[in-house]
């Protein structure tokens, strides 16, 4: 299938270290790609450039065909971008705010039309004649990715669209995003919530300090820390279990860290009841059992070292 | 062309739902004017008090001037000679004196001086006002105009040439009636902070990403930077023809022919344009552009003789304040609003207009500041 987005050997410095070192990813139409790393990775800085608003030092951008630079201009209506900082008129409605960029991307003979669409898609349609300044952190956020999705872009970029946004506006943003892909539009979500990765995006990449470091979809990633889970019991008594959990065949690990011992397993579901004899021979109490698969936290641990989160 | 209409629509949909604009630029300014009128306009209406004493050498001019006076509510008297004319000043009995000479037969015409204290500062304004119309009249008299309680610096003045000032210079030039003066002078200095506010929204919407999302859109940079000129010069003009109007009709503002005020606005708006812009480029956000730009705009009035009409002596002093944007368009709107010629109100509208290009042009080459884009 042909990409709608391709980018390759990105690379930007600022003063000489490179907060994008070597970036590239393909995303083909439909497709919801997830760029998903945490604060200073270089997301933004990557999206900057696919956008043509940051001069890049290395690589290339296709964008429906077509190259996208700094200087390009129609080649522009094919991308959609919900910039990661909410940009409104906060003295306009949420309506003049749509029919303003309606109007800039020259979408004069449908616009109302498109404009009522959108406004459902986000849900501001009770709210649509209120200025932007009165609606909530959510509600902004909302309008601000209705801006983008006006036009109808072959390729929405959204950078961390929920940030700061309170968890019933986040689902709903959520919502409206999955729903994008479906209507065949190709997606690149940045977001340094892993849920999010794993809830939205067809594909996602791992960035960290400006390189993709895996790419996959949610299980290839996985797969590669090995599909282990983890298994942690709450436990009194349970002076020297763990070496004899570990001892397990299957068991990678255990840990005893005050009154949890953590186990790390391959298919720790059929190991479970082995486990739990052990524990209990060792004269321990189990006051409870939570069995964890490996998600891309665990993933992004494995890969760098480091929590997604600080 | 359509992106830069649209552009500006919407600005001024903005602006006008903006309550610091309506205040910045029409409120205030009239405002200002109407309280300067009621210290300076009693003056120029009925009832007010001072006295002027007139010595006339010519024998014809000294008498009518006195009835004139007295019709409109003014002391007045003709005394004897000039001695006589600067004691009744002296000892607080005139407010100021209005010393017509005798016409010389030769060389150039001799001055018209007014004597006056300076703590009286209306009153003297309004003796060189009456002095200037005068000179006007008779366009043989030259005018000069001292305003001080030194009698020995009077003196030191006759006899030459003329010093170029503020409201003087040959008969027949650049006159400001005092309250036209304050509605000109308080309109240009509105003017700057409207413009540049308006021009420094480019500097806000970087700042709140609005920006980003125009050069996102699908229409060339130039059209956008047209818009924004555009919705810039239509605020700043929208407010100086709400003032000029206003100022007309309620005081009585003599602002001259309208093709000379269109063009002395344009040239104000072009000027305070391209200040704005550069100074947009060194501002780190918003709010401090704005404070930049309201530093420079009451700097270059208060230099420019906006606020208090700045030396009548000639020299340095005199040529400093020529720095400033507003004292030219002092010049020039006082030109139209007399019988300047076209060249004195061309000259400065060049002048003002072609510094604002330059500085648009200086802002133009560090766009990249003000725009965020690398
Ligand atoms: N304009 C800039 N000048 C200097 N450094 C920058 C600039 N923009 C981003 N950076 C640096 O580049 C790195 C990546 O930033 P960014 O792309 O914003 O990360 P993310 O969006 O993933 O949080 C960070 O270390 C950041 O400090
Ligand atoms: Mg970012």
């Amino acid at each position: 299938m042909e990409a709608v987005l391709r980018c390759e050997g990105l690379v930007k410095r600022f003063d000489d270290r490179a907060a994008v070192d070597g970036v590239g990813f393909e995303i083909a139409a439909g497709e919801t790609y997830g760029l998903l790393g945490p604060n200073g990775a270089g997301k933004t800085t990557t999206i900057s450039m696919v956008c043509g608003l940051l001069k890049r030092d290395e690589g290339t951008v296709i964008v429906a065909g077509e190259p996208i630079d700094t200087s390009s201009v129609e080649e522009r209506r094919a991308i959609g971008y919900v910039p990661q900082e909410i940009a409104l008129y906060p003295d306009l409605t949420a309506r003049e705010n749509l029919r303003f960029f309606a109007r800039l991307y020259g979408l004069s003979d449908r616009m109302d039309e498109r404009v009522d669409e959108v406004l459902d898609v986000v849900g501001l349609t009770d709210r649509a004649d209120d200025k932007a300044e009165e609606y909530s952190g959510g509600m902004q956020r909302r309008l601000n990715i209705g801006i983008g999705m006006l036009h109808e872009p072959d390729l929405l970029i959204l950078d961390e669209p929920t940030v700061g946004v309170d968890p019933q506006s986040r689902n709903a943003i959520l919502d409206s995003v999955a729903a994008l892909g479906s209507l065949g539009m190709a997606v690149l979500y940045t977001t340094h919530y892993m849920e999010e990765a794993e809830r939205l995006c067809d594909r996602i990449g791992i960035i960290d300090e400006g390189r993709i470091v895996a790419e996959g979809d949610r299980r290839e990633l996985i797969g590669l820390i090995g599909e282990a889970d983890t298994v942690t019991l709450q436990i009194t008594g349970a002076d020297g279990c763990a070496e004899r959990v570990a001892a397990i065949e299957g068991v990678e690990s255990a840990q005893l860290e005050g009154e949890e011992l953590i186990i790390i397993a391959h298919n720790a579901g059929s190991l479970l009841s082995e486990i739990l004899v052990v524990v209990r021979d060792a004269g321990a109490t189990v006051k409870g059992v939570n069995v964890d698969e490996p998600d891309l936290e665990a993933v992004f641990l494995h890969l760098t070292g480091k929590a997604l989160r600080d | 062309m359509t992106t830069a209409l649209l552009l500006a629509r919407k600005d001024l949909v903005q602006r006008l739902r903006d309550r610091s604009f309506l205040i910045l630029g029409i409120i205030a300014p009239f405002f200002v004017a109407y309280i300067l009128s009621l210290v300076a306009g009693p003056v120029y209406d009925y009832g007010f008090s001072a006295d002027y004493a007139i010595s006339d050498e010519t024998g014809s001019v000294g008498e009518g001037l006195a009835e004139g006076l007295v019709d409109s509510g003014f002391g007045a008297e003709v005394v004897g000679s000039e001695d006589a004319a600067r004691a009744l000043v002296d000892d607080g009995e005139a407010s100021a004196a209005i010393l017509i000479p005798a016409p010389s037969p030769v060389g150039d015409p001799p001055p018209i001086v007014v004597y006056g204290d300076l703590d009286d500062g209306t009153a003297v304004v309004v003796a060189e006002s009456i002095a200037e119309s005068i000179a006007n009249q008779s366009d043989a008299v030259r005018v000069l105009i001292t305003e001080t309680g030194n009698p020995a610096s009077v003196g030191a003045y006759l006899g030459q040439e003329p010093p170029v000032g503020w409201v003087q210079g040959d008969a027949g030039d650049k006159v400001l009636d005092g309250i036209t003066y304050l509605s000109v002078g308080m309109a240009i200095f509105f003017l700057y902070f409207t413009v540049q506010a308006s021009i420094i929204n480019i500097v806000e919407e970087r700042m709140n990403g609005t920006l980003q999302r125009l050069l996102m859109a699908p229409v060339g940079r130039g059209s956008i930077l047209f818009g924004k000129t555009l919705s810039s010069s239509l605020t700043g003009l929208l407010s100086m023809v709400v003032l000029v109007v206003a100022t007309t009709l309620v005081l009585g503002a003599a602002w001259g022919p309208v093709w000379g005020v269109a063009l002395l606005s344009l040239a104000a708006v072009v000027n305070a344009m391209g200040l704005g812009a550069l100074i947009g480029t060194y501002a780190r956000n918003a709010e401090q552009a704005s404070q930049f730009a309201g530093i420079v705009a009451t700097v270059l009035a208060f230099i420019g003789g906006v606020f208090v009409p700045i030396s009548t002596e000639p020299g340095l002093f005199d040529t400093l304040t020529r720095i400033s944007p507003h004292r030219w368009l002092l010049d020039g709107f006082g030109a139209n609003s007399g019988t300047g010629t076209v060249v004195d109100v061309l000259i400065p509208t060049l002048v003002v207009a072609g510094i604002g290009v330059l500085l648009g042009l200086l802002a133009f080459g560090r766009r990249s500041k003000l725009t965020g884009v690398v």
